[in-house]
């Protein structure tokens, strides 16, 4: 059995999971419309959660919200859930998939048999669509993978149940219900209004535009804190996280510039067009820091750049995002019943 | 900044890239590298060969257990391996020691061999 899915390609797994569950329901949304519509752009410095023995430093929200998000601002019914028993998990996916719903998955990217070796980490947030079984293979749809890809019932239940933080746990999750009228404008309001929030109301320091001041007041003390070789390798893995896993570049900066130019479209507001050319700048200045910031990355990490320049740079990119987000509150409408 | 096509003729595992021109373009593609991958991805597989040499120098120097060295090889740190094998993490961290490791149970040593995916016998050869 094989759903009469398209598989499209994209550069975050979730939201091109969700995109391309999404279209299969007959909706006409891209990867930046998902992305948005689900609030997934965010910030967070999280020193206290080492991946690699090194802080974290995320720019999308928490793995399984883009679907949620997305599901609710559109009005469609959705089932998520995770199972105990591993067994049990992999007969819900064979009901689901026999009534001829799609299904996603969180799962482990280690044991992925054919993900590329250079991103084969113990990586539990990745995401896939299942939909169809064939000879007790499934085939799925990753979206960062160019073609649609087989996995064997044993291996699926491997990286369903993978180990370490963020463990899936067998988690899936498919849309249940789609409603007549699908209403993109209050969708894309309600997602901008999340975001606005997330950005720059939650009063706490490590998350939003607080975060990356935060980051950056951390990475000026970098080189005296640990030494040139050991602050090297922390600016590399944040820009390992900005640029490399599945981010679209820049931190997802510019997949939320190309939806806020999509919304500018869909609400016919021009002033989201100008602030979507702002975020575009921005995610330049993201990607100048990067590519600035990898010349001190090489050998043993000797300095190319004062760790005080690039942590001006971060700072000047927090007063972009702050004014950005700013503006967004003004300028889409505060009640969306009229929509 | 935003041109990353001068990298594309690269050969590798490509994801999609978006930028965007001066005229408020967006574009998307897929592309191997942004800029300065090589450098990144380097970075980050040599901190792991790193420390998987010096948990070989370990084991010859007979200050730590094989189980490092394949611990290392497969990227896990110990709250990750005592997952993996079902044990508390003060147990793996004992197996470490090779005075321990010297007197595993059969049973134990199945459990790291199916969690380095190896055969028993394998679990004493580091190189």
């Amino acid at each position: 059995m094989l759903l009469d899915l398209e598989h499209r390609i994209s550069s975050h797994c979730e939201s091109g999971a969700t995109m391309n569950m999404l279209r299969y329901f007959k909706l006409d949304v891209d990867e930046p419309l998902v992305f948005g519509i689900g609030s997934g752009l965010y910030f967070g410095h999280l020193p206290f959660i080492k991946m690699n023995y090194m802080p974290v430093t995320t720019y999308r929200a928490l793995p399984g919200v883009v679907f949620t998000r997305a599901c609710k601002q559109l009005g469609l019914g959705y089932e998520k859930r995770n199972f105990k028993n591993p067994k049990d998990a992999m007969d819900k996916l064979d009901r689901v998939l026999d009534k001829g719903i799609p299904v996603g998955l969180q799962v482990g990217v280690y044991h992925l048999p054919y993900f590329p070796a250079e991103y084969r980490m113990h990586y539990n947030m990745h995401n896939i669509v299942v939909y169809g079984k064939e000879n007790g293979e499934y085939t799925v749809s990753d979206s960062v993978i160019e073609e649609p890809c087989k996995i064997s019932y044993d291996d699926l239940m491997k990286v369903r149940y993978a180990k370490g933080i963020f463990a899936p746990k067998g988690k899936m999750y498919y849309i249940t219900s789609v409603p007549e009228q699908i209403n993109y404008k209050k969708a894309i309001v309600g997602g901008i209004k999340k975001t606005v929030y997330e950005m720059i109301e939650i009063p706490f320091p490590l998350i939003g535009v607080k975060g990356i001041r935060y980051l950056s007041k951390k990475l000026r003390k970098y080189p005296e804190k640990l030494g040139n070789l050991k602050a090297s390798r922390y600016l590399g893995q944040l820009i390992l996280l900005q640029e490399e896993i599945g981010t679209g570049g820049a931190g997802y900066r510019y997949v939320y510039g190309a939806f806020l130019k999509k919304a500018s479209e869909i609400l016919n507001l021009p002033e989201l067009s100008e602030i979507s050319k702002e975020m575009g700048i921005t995610a330049n200045k993201w990607r100048e820091f990067s590519y600035t910031a990898s010349r001190n990355c090489k050998g043993r990490g000797e300095q190319e750049y004062s760790y005080d320049f690039l942590a001006d740079m971060l700072l000047d990119i927090a007063d972009r995002e702050e004014k950005i987000y700013k503006k967004l509150k003004v300028v889409i409408p505060k009640s969306t019943k009229k929509l | 900044m935003a041109d990353i096509g001068e990298f594309d003729e690269k050969e590798g595992y490509k994801i999609i890239h978006y930028s965007v021109d001066d005229n408020n373009n967006y574009n998307s593609g897929l592309k191997a590298n942004w800029g300065a991958k090589e450098i990144i991805v380097k970075q980050s597989w040599g901190i792991v060969s790193e420390r998987i040499e010096a948990a070989k120098q370990n084991v010859r120097a007979g200050k730590i257990s094989p189980i490092a060295v394949h611990m290392e090889n497969c990227i896990m740190d110990v709250s990750l391996l005592a997952k993996f094998v079902e044990l508390p993490k003060w147990r793996v961290k004992r197996h470490l020691k090779p005075s321990i490791y010297k007197g595993l149970s059969n049973e134990i040593r199945i459990k790291y061999a199916n969690a380095f995916g190896l055969t028993v016998e394998k679990l004493d050869i580091i190189d």
